[in-house]
């Protein structure tokens, strides 16, 4: 099997930005003192700062190349990987980190509290369970910027388990009254509406705005709320609610991050289930996808402004189809059949020039059809639909 | 907040993931695994099986899983490491080779690689220092060829001619290379027992793409080191088209020209 570089290989292209000042301080000291592991530490920790997450795991793993038994950088840097959607990884080192750092450390609580997340990120509700139970036991109930969180994960990883009492005697163990807006990141208003004392629409009313991270947290736990409730659909639309609002800037936040684990586990499931119609991305009466009896109908796709050749279009539509297919979980092989609408037909050679190769580089072939019709859209040379057969061999 | 314009998909972990079916190794590793998950050693194997057919990103993340279940062997960090340097990832790959140094200091494959991890990051003081270690625990013609290949080069970038040419006091022509057949060429170049227009045949179509590109880095570095910087260049233009067009962007030659290629560029 020839294997492409292509999603296997770190993105050697990097966002440009300037270095904080932070950083900037810290490397003149690392200019100095280029072995100093608690500097690299540093590093990682400002670059963090400034939302470089694959720079500062970078300055991390050079920390642990100058100490590698300290704890306290496996720490750091697991944080950074969720943020760059490495779970396995992440896991790895918030592991090492518990065996490293004593029970009593100022670190264990977030050691065992990110690897309950990176468990939860990659469905192992049980092995989660095992270390937000440790969490928690060491959590001062009194202290509720870390109580809030932890019972609200560990929540939801109880009801994942189904395991009901557990998951009520957390609530029961939370203080009547608290200030339910007293947490930043939202857990005391996630808690408070577990208690009762929010009603599930109330709880984001009003505060899905762009800075808030703590729209983030409360959407996604809403979406879960829902979701262990039984209700499937509301969940969905949750689902869809939180990743459009965290896609442009909130990519890292655990919300985010599972909200899109769950998206990708429950197109999978459903995959399986021929009977139920799902629909996905829906607006104003239009499903971006459609699956139904095994297979998944696309809505049609044409090029966002920018490409003026048909060629080019072509090339953006089908790089867009790339990026459908992963994130819905649908394998190109499957491919059943294709409508091409092309504006002239004349020129359907730079339609094929792109779109077969496109096609036939996995070893892939398809049943379709290629008209002139005028798509919508001013510019719009070619609208492009795709039906694919879902989990199929 | 600070001012800063970020691209998700430069940030994160590819959503998209390559497609493969799993063959008969994998799915029996995989039955193994689905009767008893918490087996550090069986997720290793998986991690082995799909690194031998190229899926070095799906090795990895098996290798790490084992790693969560057994964060003190170090032969998973050997393997994560070695995967590490196949995604690009070098920084990550020096820490769990470190890592690993410190866990089975005796194992040959470690301090080769960490002297590789550093040489990648530019570190060649401490790219030397691994290297001299490998060549302590180096027992085998094969092996010794590979490191003293790369220690050779280590030493030219470091400036000590003199040592780099006392390690091929360890090369005889006679060797058995095993494997290296690439990097015994190179040595052979650099004992002066083969021409540097020799080391590649004339057509270029007769050798495999990894060996173009393990023999073409020895000698684009050679070239460097020798006053003729522009035969050098052109031989890592050559490596990068072989390697992009045969999809060898894991051979540690093709890693070292996409570096070299970098810094030259970025010193203009």
């Amino acid at each position: 099997m020839s294997v492409s570089k292509q999603h296997q290989v770190a993105d050697p292209e990097r966002t440009v930005q300037p270095l904080s000042e932070e950083v900037k301080a810290v490397d003149a000291k690392l200019a100095k003192d280029p072995d100093n592991a608690q500097l690299w530490m540093e590093r990682g920790l400002a670059l963090s700062g400034q939302s470089l997450m694959r720079e500062a795991v970078e300055a991390y793993s050079r920390a642990i190349a100058l100490d590698p038994f300290n704890g306290v950088l496996y720490r750091h840097r697991g944080h950074r990987h969720l943020s760059c959607w490495q779970f396995e990884d992440a896991a790895a080192d918030f592991a090492t980190a518990a065996r490293l750092l004593p029970a009593d450390h100022p670190e264990t609580w977030n050691v065992w509290y990110h690897l309950g997340l990176a468990w939860y990120l990659m469905g192992e509700y049980g092995k989660a369970e095992q270390a937000y139970r440790k969490c928690y036991a060491i959590t001062n109930p009194a202290d509720l910027i870390n109580f809030c969180p932890i019972t609200d994960w560990l929540w939801r990883t109880e009801m994942r388990l189904g395991k009901t009492e557990e998951a009520k005697a957390l609530i029961a163990a939370l203080p009547a009254d608290f200030d339910i807006e007293m947490e930043p990141c939202g857990y005391s208003r996630v808690c408070a509406m577990y208690q009762g004392r929010v009603k599930p629409e109330e709880l984001i009313e009003g505060r899905m705005l762009p800075e808030r991270l703590d729209a983030m947290t409360m959407v996604y736990a809403l979406s879960n709320y829902y979701h262990v409730m039984g209700n499937e659909a509301r969940s969905n639309e949750l689902i869809e609610e939180t990743l459009n609002f965290g896609d442009a800037e909130w990519w890292c936040a655990f919300g985010y991050l599972a909200a899109m684990q769950d998206k990708k586990a429950r197109t999978a499931a459903s995959q399986k289930d021929h009977s139920l119609i799902q629909r996905f991305d829906t607006a104003h009466g239009l499903d971006r996808l459609v699956v139904h009896n095994g297979v998944a109908w696309f809505t049609g796709h044409s090029a966002r402004p920018g490409y003026s050749t048909l060629e080019e279009q072509t090339q953006a539509v089908v790089n867009r189809y790339d990026e459908l297919f992963a994130q819905f979980g649908l394998k190109k092989k499957n491919i059943l059949s294709f409508n091409a609408y092309l504006t002239d037909i004349e020129n359907i050679e730079e339609f094929n020039r792109v779109f077969y190769p496109w096609l036939e580089k996995d070893g892939c072939s398809a049943a379709g059809v290629c008209v002139e019709a005028k798509p919508a859209g001013k510019d719009n040379l070619l609208e492009l639909q795709l039906m694919v057969a879902v989990d199929s061999l | 907040m600070i001012e800063r314009d970020l691209k998700q998909e430069l940030e994160v972990s590819s959503w998209q993931r390559v497609e493969y079916t799993p063959d008969e190794e994998l799915s029996a590793i995989q039955a193994k695994l689905d009767a008893d998950p918490e087996n550090a050693d069986l997720w290793m194997e998986k991690g082995l099986v799909l690194a031998g057919s190229s899926l070095y990103r799906e090795a990895g993340e098996c290798y790490a899983h084992a790693i969560s279940l057994a964060p003190f062997n170090g032969l998973l960090y050997r393997h994560r490491g070695h995967r590490f340097l196949s995604q690009w990832r070098f920084e990550d790959a020096l820490a769990d080779f470190t890592l690993a140094s410190r866990l089975i200091p005796e194992n040959w494959d470690v301090w080769y690689h960490l002297g590789l991890s550093y040489f990648l990051l530019g570190d060649y003081k401490k790219a030397a220092k691994a290297y001299q270690r490998c060549l302590e625990l180096t027992t085998t013609e094969d092996a010794m060829i590979a490191v003293c290949d790369w220690y050779y080069m280590t030493e030219l970038r470091l400036g000590d001619r003199a040592a780099a040419e006392k390690l091929l006091d360890n090369i005889q022509p006679d060797f058995n290379p095993g494997d290296n057949t690439a990097y015994f060429r190179r040595l052979l170049m650099y004992k002066g027992l083969v021409k540097p227009e020799e080391v590649l045949p004339k057509d270029l179509n007769d050798l495999a793409p990894i060996e173009l590109i393990t023999m073409g880095f020895g000698l684009s570095n050679y070239y460097w080191y020798n006053g003729e910087q522009d035969k050098s260049n052109q031989i890592i233009d050559m490596i990068l088209k072989a390697g992009d067009e045969n999809e060898c962007y894991f051979a540690f030659g093709y890693l070292a020209a996409k570096v070299d290629k970098k810094n030259r560029t970025a010193q203009g």
